[in-house]
């Protein structure tokens, strides 16, 4: 059977790789819908159609092994709510998920719009804009910590910790071990939150503090409960911000239309996540022998389902690689699909309205004022620096 | 058609809503309000109803065959 499937030899992580994603999940694509990668020895599934089976069948497709590349990532996340199968799973994600759905976040809303107009107000006072900076790091960064009720120390260091969780993913070698090791930082700062009861009252942090106290979780659990909550929440935001403020400076056209038609805020940043998601995409091993699109699939192997890719493929979209706000592309896979999907998807799309809405009342053109810079990330596509002009004449 | 909602992992995202409003509703409480819980969807509705199965992010909404 393995003799049929195609192979693509290629080291995906090399930075000058990375630099030609979209034209490597291309390839991918053309090639077929399950396609082995010998130099990760896993099995890549870059189509639409068969991304959603993979991540809509996780008794088939499993996280327990770990969704990253390397054993030690695999390793140290077992039992998070992004690694686990199952009962674990569920219980983890219902504590998780709770105080992040839609509902529970209405009252908050306010709170963020007003941290989105402050924000805006702050960055048409300066005459150089960093969009990465001073917008796409700084809106997440204005809502999450305080959410959680984190103290004011180290929140410097927030995001590097969550970046570095992120790169934690990537495939042995110098780039991941480096980022294990700062993620190491991260563990006594919320071992230290746990312990100390750091956590401000009537914050997301101490809810979990509280379930313990309720006997729901153990105690021992919370600092990793803190942490599947700080990663999650702070880069991937940003990262979505970065690209929807880089794609309006590159479109600018579309950038006035927008002003023109408000109502299409909600097509134009399912657009730009599907465009430019975040996340590559997790792997995921298989439980059981599985067939994908007539290629079998063995036991025991690891499968990378390309988010990316699949928020590409023409099959679907007929012009992936086109971008057009008005598309409202309302089933892409930036969020993931299924019982993995996202858990913090409506906080997301509550910050980037927030800030979008903040920006159509002032900004009438997005201009780049030099080159976007691409952070070189295994597992993110992720912007760097964006140097823009925000015109409001 | 039927569509069942598992209730366990529907997290009241409302995407449902957004793309089959005759169907399905998010009430005051953020709880969704299935208008054909348990009953065959109407054949007018049944293309929208698949949508909103579709669009579901975490893949609450089963299509279920009739007799099944």
């Amino acid at each position: 059977m393995t003799a049929t499937v195609p192979t693509f030899d290629i080291d995906f992580f090399r930075p000058e790789i990375l630099a030609e994603q979209h034209a490597h999940y291309a390839t991918l694509r053309e090639l077929g819908s399950v396609v082995w990668m010998p130099a990760h020895e896993i099995y890549a599934i870059p189509r639409y159609d068969e991304v959603r089976e993979v991540l809509g069948d996780p008794e088939t497709f499993i996280s327990g092994e770990g969704v990253g590349f390397n054993p030690v990532i695999n390793e140290v996340t077992k039992g998070t709510t992004l690694a686990s199968d199952g009962a674990l799973h569920e219980r983890r994600r219902t504590v998780v998920g709770a105080e992040l759905r839609p509902k529970a976040l209405t009252g908050r809303r306010e709170g963020i719009v007003q941290i989105a107009n402050d924000l805006v107000d702050d960055v048409l006072a300066r005459p150089d804009v960093d969009g990465v900076r001073d917008l796409a790091l700084a809106m997440p960064m204005g809502v999450v910590p305080d959410f959680l009720g984190l103290p004011q120390h180290d929140r410097e260091n927030l995001m590097r910790w969550a970046d570095a969780a992120s790169d934690g993913g990537g495939p042995a070698g110098p780039d991941t071990e480096r980022a294990l090791g700062v993620v190491g930082e991260a563990i006594p700062y919320v071992i230290g939150l746990v312990e100390n009861r750091e956590l401000t009252p009537g914050s997301l942090g101490a809810g979990i503090l509280e379930a313990a106290d309720r006997g729901e979780i153990e105690m021992d659990e919370c600092p990793f409960f803190l942490l599947d909550y700080i990663g999650p929440g702070l880069d991937t935001t940003a990262t979505a911000i970065g690209h929807f403020l880089a794609l309006f400076a590159q479109h600018p056209d579309q950038w006035t239309a927008l002003r023109d038609e408000p109502g299409m805020v909600t097509s134009a940043i399912n657009e730009t996540l599907r465009f430019e998601g975040p996340f590559r995409g997790f792997t995921r091993v298989v439980a059981r022998d599985a067939e994908i699109d007539g290629t079998v699939v063995p036991a025991g192997s690891r499968v990378w389902p390309l988010n990316a890719s699949a928020n590409r493929d023409d099959r679907k979209w007929g012009n992936g690689s086109e971008f057009d706000f008005r598309r409202n592309p309302i089933d892409h896979l930036a969020f993931g699909y299924g019982l993995h999907g996202c858990a913090g998807q409506g906080l997301a799309r509550m910050e980037m309205h927030a800030l979008v809405h903040a920006l159509l009342n002032r900004v009438t053109r997005i201009e780049l004022t030099g080159e976007p810079v691409y952070r070189v990330s295994s597992t993110m596509n992720q912007l760097a620096s964006l140097p823009l002009a925000l015109i409001t004449d | 058609m039927r569509v069942d909602v598992i209730r366990p992992r529907c997290e009241g995202h409302g995407l449902c809503e957004e793309v089959a409003p005759a169907i399905f509703s998010l009430d005051a409480d953020g709880e969704l309000i299935h208008a054909f819980e348990g009953q065959e969807i109407p054949a007018e509705l049944e293309a929208t109803a698949r949508a909103a199965v579709t669009v579901c992010p975490v893949a609450a909404l089963l299509i279920e065959r009739s007799g099944q």
